[in-house]
């Protein structure tokens, strides 16, 4: 009976693994960004084309709208669409040129010399078509919101006792050493041993907590495709028997938004299309007022001061600073950031409520595994994207290697974006949003 | 008094043994808190300051002046006694036994009168402007009415200040706020040169603070201090500030905080008698003699002299506001409407009460809370 069993599931084991293969090597016959949209015919899904379309007939309506009237807002929404307009001018530009090449070629009157030459040009008018396919499907993806913002990675011990803690470390110097090597500037803003916070570099106790801030602009879109559990099998320093060891650590990619000591975005509390613009009608100030008669008959040492934000609810109050005005100024940044946050988080839902269905798999959480780091055969392996490279050594220290992985996910990120708009119904309303 | 319940007391205990000392003083857990916090901050600071050299790596030092301090406030002395400073709107005013400790109230009006001549015309001064402030005490609403004048008005003029008191300790802590201002104010545009916002800024405030000068004179003998304000060559005013004594003795008894009776001068909290009636020192009720009005009638006489344009006293209540009020319309026949009672918060609130200001005795009040000052608008 258990031999029965175990053969079972052993054929069963086989089939998957096999159908694993060759669903791999299908894939990678594809080709490589657009294969899964591309309709051999047309070069590009009529979804998208219509889509397309209507965004270009809505930057021409905003376009004409400027020339009347400057608003900046508009202006914001033209040049957004600018690219996609101009990608499908380019498109159509390509495609009427093919069109026009091949009633040439089938038009019995023209002449063979014409016609062979046709044939050249049909060549490269071809190759521009797939070009001008390509640009417009990547103009038509969404960006992410915070691709713009610095990020924080948060860097975690996942399973595995002291080994975790000594790759979650060694992941840690890898992203500095990544950074570093691509000049991108970081604060190592946390970093946490089982004995409280330590000191990076001369810290026996293991890591429990590494948070590092890359504060260069478009840190989250470059970092994004980090976020998961890492996984490592080595032959941990800790072991004596030379046995492999299966553990991970978990990198949690947070944007990190401005906050309000940061002058740059100072006037950012005054555009009311900003997140962090409060409107302070919105906002009811309460003085802790002595209690009793007030003035010269008390001598009260309450500076508090509370702001509620009359929409949301959200209520803070501040009472650090002996100082009522040094305490309303802080408790005026608080609200600023937990309004804004609260914006995001709906925004956030909302988008993540339109894609849910369709992006589903690419979802990036603590729950996945990412990627695998396997020391014995200097091998690295990312889940998502498929890539493999017998270069461990360079990854680990943050080479170039670490970068090819990433933009492997990255791509692989776009094509799941692509894929999703193509499953997209026609644009409607909310899709058109963060475009 | 809210009674403080056994259990916060113990649970201040087991948090921190200086905790429950403060608790009895501070009334609640939170405030007692924020003290303990505020205090250790000056031990620390005071010991950083005074440490030499010798002693460092000492840190028993400032545990044990921490216990002292903890120990005086615990005896129920005001915090900015002990602390020995106090915030007043955002500057930080010296504070010493003998001189009235200044109010938050007194900031938020004299903020919101800068604001509402801002909106009313801020290009009426031009060339100079000139503030006398009687009653100063520790020189706060004089300080405080430049500094704010200097952050929101579009035009600076010259402005002349004078604060004028009875106490020499008031005159004397006055004018070594003054300095400490001048002081920190000449530090800042050595190190903010580059920045040339707050340049701006520290520059004006400290010409202002150097027009600034503070007089010895007993405010009720009012021909005294107009002679006096003559030799100074200032008895004119533009805007006339006053913070005057005007607890009455009922209220002393009453409802006056017992730190407040105890630690902080009497004379800076309730007017003297017009004349003294035996047996009257400590009255069961409010009398009609004795409502701690006794200030108003020289403060507005001196205004009249002065010929300032905007008037500014700091009172006790809406009763007392109100009785001010009768008193300017009947002494100086203003029209009622240049008159304004403010409430402690007297900036338009959000919920829509804008355009439908309350009336109290023929008279508009802004805001909410206690009634806290009249305002007269002599120039509306």
């Amino acid at each position: 009976m258990s031999h029965r069993t175990t053969s079972w599931i052993y054929t069963r084991c086989l089939c998957r693994a096999l159908r694993w293969h060759i669903l791999r090597f299908n894939f990678r016959q594809q080709h490589y960004s657009i294969a899964r949209t591309v309709d051999q015919k047309d070069g590009i899904s009529p979804v998208l084309i219509s889509r397309a379309r209507e965004l270009a007939k809505e930057h021409s309506r905003l376009e004409s709208e400027l020339s009347d009237s400057f608003d900046s807002s508009t202006a914001k929404k033209a040049g957004e669409l600018g690219p996609v307009a101009s990608a499908l001018n380019e498109w159509d530009k390509a495609r009427d040129s093919i069109n026009e090449l091949q009633t040439l070629m089938k038009d019995s009157t023209t002449d063979a010399e014409l016609r062979e030459l046709a044939a050249d040009d049909m060549e490269s008018a071809v190759q521009d078509l797939k070009r001008a396919s390509a640009s417009l499907t990547l103009s038509l993806v969404p960006k992410h919101p915070f691709e713009q913002l610095p990020c924080l990675l948060e860097i975690r011990p996942g399973n595995g006792g002291d080994e975790a803690a000594l790759f979650a470390m060694d992941m840690l110097r890898m992203y500095q050493a990544y950074c570093s090597a691509n000049g991108l500037r970081t604060t190592l803003v946390k970093f946490d041993t089982a004995e409280g916070s330590a000191d990076p570099n001369g810290s026996a106790s293991p890591l429990q907590v590494a948070i590092l801030e890359v504060t260069d602009e478009g840190a989250y879109g470059r970092f994004r495709s980090e976020a998961g559990v890492h996984r490592v099998q080595r032959v941990p320093a800790t072991e004596t028997k030379g046995r492999t060891h299966t553990s991970s650590a978990a990198v949690l990619v947070l944007p990190s938004f401005p906050d309000a000591t940061n002058g740059g975005s100072a006037s950012d509390f005054e555009d009311p299309t900003s997140d962090y613009y409060v409107d302070p009608r919105e906002v009811r100030v309460d003085i802790m007022r002595a209690r009793g008669a007030g003035g010269q008959h008390v001598n009260t040492t309450e500076s508090a001061v509370r702001l509620v934000h009359i929409p949301t609810g959200i209520t803070v109050s501040m009472q650090d600073y002996r100082s009522q005005p040094k305490n309303k100024e802080a408790a005026w940044k608080l609200i600023r950031s937990r309004v804004a946050q609260g914006r995001r988080e709906i925004r956030e839902a909302e988008i993540m409520q339109t894609r849910r269905d369709i992006v589903g798999v690419r979802k990036m959480g603590r729950e996945n595994k990412i990627r695998t780091y396997n020391y014995g055969q200097q091998r690295v392996t990312d889940h998502r994207s498929g890539l493999t490279l017998h270069d461990l050594d360079d990854v680990i220290a943050g080479g170039q290697a670490l970068e090819k992985v990433m933009e492997s996910v990255r791509q692989w990120l776009v094509d799941g974006e692509i894929q999703a708009l193509a499953a997209e119904n026609p644009p409607n309303a909310k899709g058109q949003s963060h475009i | 008094m809210p009674r403080l319940l056994p259990r916060s007391i113990l649970h201040a205990q087991s948090e921190n043994p200086l905790l429950a000392k403060l608790l009895p003083t501070c009334r609640s857990l939170a405030s007692a808190r924020n003290e303990l916090r505020w205090l250790r901050e000056h031990a620390i600071d005071h010991h950083a300051t005074e440490r030499s050299p010798a002693s460092k790596g000492d840190n028993n030092n400032w545990r044990a002046r921490l216990k002292e301090l903890v120990a005086r406030r615990a005896r129920g002395e005001p915090l900015q006694y002990v602390l020995g400073t106090e915030w007043f709107g955002d500057l930080e005013l010296v504070c010493r036994p003998g001189v009235l400790i200044p109010r938050p109230d007194t900031a938020t009006a004299i903020g919101y009168l800068v604001q509402r001549m801002l909106e009313r015309d801020p290009h009426k001064w031009r060339k100079t402007l000139r503030v006398l402030d009687l009653c100063t005490g520790s020189g706060c609403v004089s300080l405080f009415f430049q500094h704010e004048w200097i952050r929101f008005m579009p035009v600076i003029p010259e402005i002349r200040t004078i604060g004028v008191d009875l106490s020499p300790k008031a005159i004397s802590l006055a004018q070594l706020n003054r300095d400490r201002l001048l002081r920190t104010k000449h530090e800042d545009v050595e190190r903010h040169k580059a920045s040339q916002a707050s340049h701006f800024y520290d520059t004006a405030f400290i010409e202002s603070l150097s027009n600034t000068s503070f007089l010895h004179a007993d405010v009720l003998e009012e021909s005294q201090l107009w002679q006096k304000l003559e030799a100074e060559h200032s008895l004119a005013a533009d805007i006339l500030l006053a913070n005057p004594p005007y607890i009455s003795r009922w209220g002393f008894q009453h409802s006056t905080e017992r730190s407040v009776r105890r630690h902080e001068p009497k004379m800076a909290l309730v007017p003297p008698l017009p004349f003294s009636i035996p047996g009257k020192d400590c009255p069961k009720r409010a009398d009609s003699d004795d409502l701690g009005d006794l200030f108003y009638e020289p403060l507005v006489k001196t205004a009249l002299k002065s010929d300032a344009k905007i008037v500014w006293f700091e009172v006790a209540d809406i009763e007392q506001a109100a009785r001010v009020a009768h008193l300017i319309t009947s002494m100086a026949s203003a029209r009622p409407e240049q008159l304004e009672l403010w409430r402690e918060e007297p900036m338009p609130g959000i919920e829509g009460l804008e355009g439908k200001d309350e009336i109290y005795q023929g008279f508009i009040v802004k805001g909410r809370g206690n009634g806290r000052s009249v305002v007269w608008w002599r120039d509306g």
